[in-house]
Order: structure tokens, then sequence, then C-alpha cells
């Protein structure tokens, strides 16, 4: 990145829109903010 | 010196096979290593510290242990293997490739380390990096070049591993990958980077870049060869919470060349589209699992986008937990770019990490519920070959905002969802750079997905091929 750029604001615009999305997702809308990569 | 690079290039498992059989020696292996790391270091820039008095003496020791006979000898017995410089090494510094850790020296191994050690292996360097693992290169320690081409990059974070290994230096190395940095490197250095499942490798003693999403895995010329280091590293340990009570396999019995039954999905993304010689590669490397048996079938790469995006949140976060300290107290002493990154996590809102962490897991059931269709998940490991050292390592993302957001795009989802994925070589492009696929598996079938790439690998015909250093 360019030095003196902000890159947090483009990344957390980004990030809120996915979450929004994911609210449309009824099985998913309850996804626990926390779960164990390997699925365990 | 044509027999001492046949030696240099020697497979670990051929080098194991000699040593027990008395066809080598470690001495012998160990000074080829040492001498060769310090006559292409001007030209390739892979290590940060050698160990020369260090790995002579464990060389040696190695070579009365298999003189003095008696019992079964350790699994790697007299091979000399290097690290990345983010493993412990009691006694040896571990810079992590940052100012702010030039001078440390730690008093214990890491697990990895130790585990190494026990199976007779022979450490005897410590391999340069990006800055604690964060993208940049910082400028006390300057860029790896590629063996390939040195005015090509060996990508990152791993790079002098990548370098080290395709350049015959050692038999084995241990990279960490927490975006990519396993499997990018091995790509574009041309070796076989493997990055196991969450928890399969203890990171005890490593250099934290972001708790949970780093694995730590083995980066070596073959397939066979990351088999058999992986097994000697792999499993449950005390020191390391998140490593898994899981039995370890036998990695080296699974590369059998053969997939009859597995179903393989070839991944597409039409915002990723290939370069137009890894297209080919990749089209041969599943011609190859085809006529191995696999069924292969297109489907659309479900969240990449999304999930880099809660990748680097994440990242931000746990980073800027980790380096709180320091990027108040020092920030002078960081790259720049890395500096920016982590002033910016510090700034990052907890809802959002939150917010992060629950696209992951939605991600990871998107991915859960692919695995019950799919064995194994194709992709090319990155859209083409190392480009040129030089500014592009510091352009801005397309769109704006930060680069390494595009430098995971290919490998990043599988640190998120913490399935196991391996880059294999699979071809070169006209000019000589290093093509490879990547391969990806449920979690823990780390030897189905070495199988697959055991396929890849033979029919690519790649093992034994050069860089031009001579």
């Amino acid at each position: 990145m360019a030095d003196g750029e902000d890159p947090l604001a483009a990344l957390l615009d980004r990030l809120r829109q996915v979450a929004v999305a994911l609210d449309d997702e009824p099985a998913l809308r309850f996804a626990p903010a926390e779960a164990a990569p390997d699925g365990r | 010196m044509a027999g001492e690079e046949d030696l240099a290039y020697l497979p670990l498992v051929e080098a194991v096979r000699r040593i027990r059989a008395g066809e080598a020696t470690s001495r012998q292996l160990t000074e080829i290593a040492l001498s060769r790391a310090h006559a292409l270091e001007p030209r390739l820039n892979a290590f940060v510290t050698l160990m020369d008095d260090e790995a002579m003496a464990a060389a040696e020791a190695a070579d009365r242990r298999r003189a003095a006979g008696g019992g079964a000898l350790p699994p790697l017995l007299g091979v000399p293997v290097a690290l990345k410089d983010l493993y412990d090494t009691a006694g040896v510094a571990t810079t992590a490739g940052a100012r702010i850790y030039r001078e440390r020296v730690p008093a214990r191994d890491s697990t990895v380390t130790a585990r190494l050690r026990a199976a007779g292996a022979v450490i005897f360097g410590k391999n340069n990096m990006l800055e604690f693992a964060y993208g940049e290169v910082h400028p006390d320690y300057g860029p790896t070049r590629n063996p390939w081409n040195l005015a090509h990059s060996t990508g990152g974070s791993s790079s002098g591993t990548g370098a080290a290994v395709a350049a015959g230096i050692g038999q084995g190395n241990m990279g960490s990958d927490t975006g990519g940095s396993i499997r990018q490197p091995a790509g574009w250095c041309g070796i076989v980077g493997l990055k196991p499942t969450y928890g399969r490798v203890s990171r005890a003693g490593v250099v934290p870049l972001s708790w949970s999403l780093d694995h730590c895995g083995p980066m070596t010329r073959t397939v066979a060869d990351c088999a058999a280091m992986l097994a000697v590293v792999a499993g449950r340990d005390p020191a390391d919470s998140t490593a898994a009570d899981r039995p370890v396999g036998d990695y080296g019995a699974a590369l059998t060349g053969d997939l009859r039954g597995a179903r393989v999905a070839r991944l597409v993304d039409p915002a990723r589209a290939a370069s137009p010689e890894t297209e080919r590669a990749t089209q041969e490397a599943l011609a190859a699992m085809r006529a191995a048996g696999a069924a292969v079938t297109e489907v659309a790469w479900p969240d990449l986008d999304d999930g880099s995006v809660a990748l680097m949140a994440i990242l931000y976060a746990e980073a800027s937990s980790f380096h709180e300290e320091w990027i108040r107290s020092r920030p002078q002493d960081y790259a720049a770019p890395t500096r920016a990154r982590l002033e910016a996590g510090l700034r990052l809102p907890a809802i959002d990490y939150l917010r992060a962490q629950r696209v992951r897991a939605a991600v990871g059931h998107r991915y859960a519920e692919l695995m019950t269709r799919f064995d194994l998940l194709v992709s090319p490991t990155g859209r083409g070959p190392a480009p040129r050292l030089g500014p592009r390592e510091d352009a801005p993302a397309a769109g704006g905002g930060d680069r390494l957001l595009g430098a995971i795009g290919w490998t990043g989802i599988f640190d998120l969802t913490g399935m196991p994925a391996v880059s294999v070589p699979s071809g070169f492009s006209p000019d000589g750079l290093p093509l490879a696929v990547q391969i990806a598996g449920r979690p823990f079938a780390e030897g189905e997905v070495l199988r697959a790439a055991g396929v890849v690998e033979a029919a690519a015909g790649v093992v034994g091929r050069r860089p031009p250093l001579a």
C-alpha cells in the first residue's frame, strides 16, 4: 500500500456489506461469531 | 562439481536412505548445504543466519549415531534442513525478518524445531522472510530473489524458504502460512508447499502473526519429502492448545498414485482468470487426476472475495493485538506499510472483528457443505508465475486499499476455513518460470491432498529440473 494511505476504511465498508448480505440467508443468519476453523 | 550439485538436490527421502545405507554422510550433505548457501547468498539473500559450527557438530553426531547402530534410527537422521526465521531456535537468533527482533535469541526451541532435532534432522540455517510475516520486506533484511530468475519475486512471506529449497540448499524446510505464505512462494519458486489443517502442526515457539489463521507446514522439492516432514512435525502438543489430538497419518504411504473414486471440484471464479500458461498447466494437472481415476467437475468458487475481506479484518485485529506495545513505542522500527497496517488494526472496532468472525463461520459452513459433495478442490495457486521484483510489490490493490487483499486472493480462503491445501508445481511458463496448482481437502485429510499432489507432480515431470544458478 502507498505510504500514508489508511487501509482500514475501505476494508470495513466491504466487511459491513458482506455481513449485511449474510442476514439475507436465513440458514446462516445465526452463524456463531466464532468457530474453530477446522470444524471442531 | 556436478556430483556435489546432484547431492545438493537429493530429495529428502533419498538422503535419508543414503545416510542409513552408508552411501552418504550427514557431514557431506550438511557441508554441501552450507557451502551452497554461502556461495549463493549474495545473489539470493535467502538466509538471515547460517549455523555453520552448530550444524557441523550436529551432522557429526548424526554420523556417529548411524555408525553406532543399535535400535531404530530416527526418521530424518542426518538430513540438513532449514527453518523460516520465525521458528524459535534455542541460542540462535530468531528475527522474524524484523528490526524489532534483530537481537532476539530465544532460550528454547519451538516444538517444530525440537521435533525435527529429535527426528535426527540437522538444522543448518534460518531463512529470510517478510517482516513478521506481514506482507512486506523490511529494508534491514532486503528482498529474497527467485532462483529461476533473479529479477523476479519469490513471493512471501516464506520468501527465503522458497528460494533456498528451489536452489538446492538443504533437503527440506518449514514455512508458515496465514493468507498464503507457504503456497505463494512454493508456487513461484517451483517447489511443494503444504499448509496443513489448522491444528495439525503445533505453533508453540513460532512468532505469531494472527493466531486463528497461522499454520506451520513443510516446503520441499517433492511431494514425498513434504509427506515425510509432515509426519515428523505433526501431532498433539501440550504447549499449544490448538494442536489437535488426532492421529498422525502415514502420509508417505498415502502416495499411491491412485485417485479412483475421488470427486474433484475445479474451482472457477470469473473475476479471477489465470494467465493462459497457468490455465493450461491447471488443465494438464486435472487431466492427470482424471487419468488416475478422479471425477472432475467445474464448480463456482464460493465466497472468495467475502472470505478475503473477513480474513483481512481478522488479521488486522489479531496482528495489532500482538504488536500493540511495539507499534506504540517503536513505530519507526517497522517498514512503513507494516506500520500502516498495524496502526489501522489498532483502530478496528471490536464489532467489526466479530462481524468478520461471523462471516468466517458462514464461509466455513458453505465449505463444509461443499466437502460433502467433493473430496478435493483444485485451482491455480495464483494468477500466474512470479512477477518481477520492484514497484509492483508496493502497488496499491485495484480499487484502492491494502494490496495484501489481492495477494491472498487465491489462497487465503483455506486459511480462513482451516482446510489443508498444498501448492504443487504443474509446469513452466515459456520463459522458464514455475507454474503451480493448489489442491485442498477436508480437515485432517492431508494424505488425500498429498496423494493428488503426487499425481500432478508425476505428470508434470518437473522434479529434477533445476534453476539456472551455475
